[in-house]
């Protein structure tokens, strides 16, 4: 029943990973090898002369794009097997090194058929495939030999007390669940068999809720390899792209007097406390009729629902609206630091009356055209990552791919048993995707589930000559 | 003790239960000269406990056992006197075939079948040693003295090997239903450096119909078309009056009478060594375990026409007798029981786990195969099931020929054997639907299917049966290609069937194939829009039905078998040594070293082998390979 990563390599499945080192590097490149690995790459790469065909071995200028959104301009590398690294068909993505598109890029390959490979996983392939020499090849044997030593420990280890536990409560209703089926199938004739396939059914929901809410905490557990996100907003004019330049120390986004300037997202990248910061400046919050600008307002409101933290800023001279106020209620369970910019030009009366209006705990007076409270506003930024480091190592969350990846299929194969009970499928046809559910909980637990179901059934049910 | 020379054979099968039958069958039709021994002829084939045949799992087994040539299914099919396919309503992959049985007559049939087989010499004679020479099994002797050279030999003992009855503070050998016990033989086991363990297992009471008040049980009657095991009776017809079965239930006072004689039972005194099989438990051991249970189920079971005793199913025990009578006279219905045999423990020798390859040889002594209740088993169709395997194996193992090794994506007799063989047994193993993994691909309905193939190559499927297995599968794969081509346009009578069932109304044509995809869709229901399907016979449409309205979700299992296949395919050389495998954990070094497995995937399986130790056992054979070019 169990399927083990490590056969996947006999079933050249496909894979991907950013083989450059993480940072924001000029270039990096990702990786893609598998019998998938041409599809994958071709459904998300357009060349940039159309009638250009992909040849093997040679580098092809083009877009990644998804539903019509330019990613990034990248040149792309096909290997045909054997022909490869791997020996597998192989597939190489050259693209700008900042992290966010790099991630992104990523996201979409493994959005279209691949999966994230395994620390080792592509040199493991080229083993198999005999691209590696006797001497690699044993090198590579006492790399995983020692690996295997701690790997069993390791996989628990990784998942901290709480978070395995809750895992295994979940896995734990499951194999219930499980055993519930069993009895009903293998001893129809007694009355501990009577199964309720609806209670089943409200069991899988609930469980599948719980394992979704553990794959959301995913994004919050990888703060030390995606990092935080903060978003910048407010309306035209009142200082957006002043601080972005003054925080970054760079001078990226255009500053002009005329409103709605920055039209497009615009993204820096920086390091505090050793966490990667994506910090974007959004278009100007207003409503208009311009086309342009029209998508931009979608960007503000797309890089809102991603942000970790929302820098609202606002002109004191103008005063707080409806929009503002919006943001406010609606992202109430975000960090939201709210700056009244301007305060130079702007009477105390004015300060107090607004402090008093805006429902905000936390607001900071700044000039940041003076560089006045800019200092303020990273300290409180400071704070929230230091927050969220140690709300992370208290927290329940899930930190790897691979945990990710297997409560997903986990969720997935709950979601399908949900619907074919929900078709009127049979029992045993719903079995087939519970089960498949116990066993990627049982394989991120390092637990046999099998064993675990037939035990269930003896030791909760009374059957028997 | 004078011994006499009685001959050469080709093979030896020694006991001649469930396991014992099938395994000399199979040789004796492969043409080998094949010695079958029991201990008394009168016990060949007995149901030592329920009279019945099949139900979960084991109706597959049987029906499997069947599709390979074998001979339970056509037995049962002669002496039924009731069927029943459970679980119809639970999805095709659990339907199950189960047969109450005249277990008299079982056995009478099964022993002619036997004498009249040719090759097949029936001795009724107790195995008391075996000759073994440079790790081979040369012969056996008999306890009267006759020794027979053989090239092969299969055990199935039972419960017979050392076999010890328990009721109560009483114990004694013997074997099964008054029969002797065999114990010479496990010395003689033993001294061939064979690891034996202890198991145990137990059946209720029988009792006699005249004093069973069946008025006031629930009678459990047989479905009204009755149904075969055997592919020879597939379709076939019979008007034949089926007996039924009768519920009833204990109530606080039997748990009383068991609450207070508890201190006598010898499981709980800790007479009893052997662990007995957590799924056939006694029923005090219910009522200490389920204490919140105010009462259990209990079947009557007819024991045959020509007889008056019944078995008390859900009655097993090894309380003393005279607190036996009590608690059956407490169940409503059987308040003037009378008794006729105790129901009683017994404690047997087995073969302990990690000493079989997956053909059931011994790893220890070449050509000796087990089968049955002796491998850590339970259960008749278990026993056949591992039988005939035996069988095949020893017969093409002294002919120089291929064995056969069924694989857990071909059928539960592969799930079965892999199970006692890989992981391992510490109770009586019982077949479940929860233990197969590819459920769906492993129905009853295409056991012919998945392994008539197999049982034609090996010599027990006739020519002209497997021609009429080409005949049935030609149809039904034509069938299916026409009801995926054939669209059957919107009319009155399909939409008035589509609300009937409730199902969504169509507006333009349909495929057959997509109606009967439908849940709520029976193949009875598009027979009115298609003539050819009314004509054909109901199994066949069953397999039509089941083949379409499943398809997806079978090719998703093939898939999950393909990738299975992969790894099964993927051989350990046998000469391995996994002391020198550097980073293999010393435990897995262990398991992997006694099981011996014969491919990655096999070697997966094993509990304490994880997904890491196989990793760094396909690098190091890959590695050793390479450097041996």
């Amino acid at each position: 029943m169990s399927v083990y990563h490590d056969f996947t390599h006999t079933e050249n499945d496909t894979i991907a990973a950013v083989s450059t080192p993480k940072g924001t590097g000029a270039v990096s490149v990702i990786r893609i090898s598998g019998d998938g690995a041409f599809n994958t790459a071709e459904a998300l790469f357009c060349p940039a002369q159309k009638t250009r065909e992909i040849k093997d071995r040679q580098m092809t200028l083009g877009i990644i794009q998804y539903a019509g959104e330019k990613i990034d301009e990248v040149l792309l590398t096909r290997f045909r097997s054997p022909g490869s690294f791997t020996g597998e068909d192989m597939v190489e993505i050259s693209c700008h090194g900042g992290m966010y598109i790099t991630a992104r890029i990523f996201e979409l390959i493994t959005a279209y058929g691949a999966r994230a490979a395994e620390p080792g996983e592509f040199t493991k392939r080229a083993f198999f495939n005999g691209k590696l020499d006797l001497i690699q090849a044993q090198a590579v044997q006492e790399l995983v030999a020692a690996k295997s030593k701690k790997a069993g420990e390791m996989a628990l280890r990784s998942l901290k007390g709480e978070l395995s536990e809750k895992i295994t409560e979940i896995k734990d209703r499951i194999t219930d669940e499980l055993a519930r089926m069993a009895v009903s199938i293998d001893y129809p004739e007694y009355d501990e068999a009577e199964q309720d396939i609806s209670r089943t059914q409200s069991v899988i929901k609930e469980l599948s809720y719980n394992i979704k809410k553990l794959i959301d905490t995913y994004k919050r557990g990888c703060l030390y390899n995606d990092g935080v996100r903060i978003a910048i907003v407010g309306r035209p004019n009142v200082g957006k792209s002043t601080f972005l330049n003054t925080f970054t120390g760079k001078n990226r986004a255009i500053v002009t007097d005329i409103p709605g300037t920055t039209r497009d997202t615009i993204e820096e990248y920086l390091e505090i406390e050793g966490i990667p910061v994506v910090l974007t400046d959004t278009a100007g919050l207003r409503d208009t009729d311009d086309q342009i600008e029209k998508i931009g307002q979608e960007k503000t409101i797309e890089t809102l629902e991603r942000a970790d933290i929302i820098l609202l800023i606002l002109d004191s001279n103008e005063g707080y609206f409806n929009r503002e106020d919006e943001i406010l209620r609606k992202y109430i369970d975000k960090h939201i630091i709210l700056v009244l910019n301007k305060t130079d030009k702007t009477d105390e009366g004015r300060l107090t009356d607004l402090e008093k209006e805006i429902p905000h705990g936390h607001i900071i007076r700044a000039s940041l055209i003076k560089k006045e409270g800019v200092g303020q506003i990273e300290a409180v930024i400071q704070k929230v990552i230091e927050d969220e480091i140690k709300g992370q190592q208290e927290d329940i969350v899930i930190t790897q791919q691979t945990q990710k990846e297997l409560l997903s299929q986990a969720d997935n194969a709950l979601m399908n048993a949900y619907k074919e009970i929900e078709d009127n499928m049979p029992a045993d046809i719903a079995e087939i995707e519970i089960r498949n559910a116990a066993a990627a909980l049982g394989r991120l637990l390092g637990d046999e589930i099998d064993e675990e179901i037939t035990n269930k059934i003896f030791s909760k049910f009374c059957l028997g000559k | 003790m004078s011994r006499y020379d009685a001959g050469k054979f080709d093979v030896a099968v020694v006991g001649a239960g469930h396991a014992g039958c099938e395994a000399a069958l199979a040789c004796a039709r492969l043409g080998l000269e094949t010695l079958l021994f029991t201990i008394n002829l009168d016990a060949i084939a007995n149901m030592a406990c329920n009279p019945n045949i099949g139900g979960t799992a084991k109706g597959h087994l049987a029906i499997e056992v069947d599709a390979l040539g074998g001979q339970m299914g056509k037995t049962a099919d002669q002496t039924l006197i009731q069927s029943r396919m459970l679980n119809l309503t639970k999805g095709p992959a659990v339907h199950s075939l189960r047969a109450q049985i005249d277990r008299r007559r079982y056995q009478e049939q099964m022993k002619l079948t036997l004498e009249k087989q040719p090759h097949l010499y029936l001795k009724q004679a107790e195995i008391t040693d075996l000759i073994i020479e440079e790790e081979t099994i040369k012969g056996v002797i008999t306890h009267t003295g006759a020794v027979y050279e053989v090239n092969a030999a299969i055990l199935c003992t039972g419960t017979y090997l050392k076999g010890k009855i328990i009721i109560g503070d009483i114990t004694y050998e013997g074997g099964p239903d008054g029969m002797f016990a065999a114990s010479a033989l496990g010395d003689s086991l033993k001294k061939h450096g064979i690891e034996l363990m202890r198991l145990k297992t137990g059946t209720p009471p029988r009792i006699n119909r005249n004093s069973v008040d069946t008025a006031v049980m629930e009678p459990q009657e047989g479905d009204k078309d009755i149904r075969f095991f055997s592919f020879e009776n597939e379709g076939r017809k019979i008007e034949k009056e089926q007996i039924p079965c009768y519920l009833t239930w204990t109530n606080m006072h039997t748990r009383k009478i068991i609450e207070e004689n508890l201190h006598r039972s010898p499981l709980f005194s800790g007479i009893i060594e052997g662990v007995g099989p957590r799924y056939c438990p006694s029923i005090e051991d219910k009522i200490v375990r389920f204490g919140d249970k105010e009462r259990h189920q209990i079947f009557i079971e007819p024991m045959g026409l020509d007889t008056y005793e019944m078995y008390v199913q859900g009655l097993s025990s090894s309380l003393p007798e005279d607190v036996q009578i009590k608690m059956l006279r407490s169940i409503k219905g059987l308040e003037n029981a009378q008794m006729m045999r105790s129901a009683y423990a017994i404690e047997y020798d087995a073969v302990a786990p990690g000493q079989l390859k997956l053909t059931l040889e011994s790893k220890k002594i070449k050509n000796l195969y087990s089968a049955g209740q002796i491998n850590g088993s339970s259960g008749y169709e278990e026993a056949a099931a591992q039988g005939i395997m035996a069988g095949i194996n020893a017969a093409m193992k002294i002919t120089g020929k291929e064995e056969i090794v069924i694989d857990r994506s071909q059928g539960y007799i592969g799930v079965l054997i892999d199970d006692i063989v890989t992981k391992g047994t510490k109770e009586p193993y019982r077949m479940m639907t929860s233990r197969a993994e590819y459920r769906l691909t492993l129905r009853q309905d295409n056991a012919d299917h998945r392994l008539t193939p197999i049982g034609y190559k090996s010599g027990l499927i006739t020519k002209e049966r497997y021609d009429r297995f080409m005949h049935k599968y030609d149809i039904i794969y034509r069938e299916i290609d026409r009801l995926k081509k054939k669209t059957v346009a919107p009319s009155e009578s399909l939409r008035k069937m589509l609300e009937e069932k409730g199902s969504t109304p169509v507006r333009t044509g349909i495929k057959l194939s997509e109606l009967l995809k439908r849940p709520e869709i029976k193949i009875g229901d598009i027979e009115r829009f298609d003539e050819e399907i009314k004509c054909l016979e109901g199994y066949i449409k069953s397999s039509i039905e089941i083949n379409i309205k499943y398809e997806g979700y079978i090719a998703k299992q093939s898939e999950d078998i393909q990738r299975f296949k992969k790894r099964e395919r993927k051989k350990i050389p046998e000469e391995i040594d996994y002391s020198m495998i550097k980073g293999l954990r010393l435990e897995a070094a262990a398991k992997l070293s006694v099981i011996r497995p014969v491919s990655i995937g096999q070697a997966s399986r094993i509990s304490g082998v994880s997904p890491a130790d196989i990793t760094v056992l396909i690098i190091y054979i890959d590695a050793d390979r390479r450097k041996g070019k």
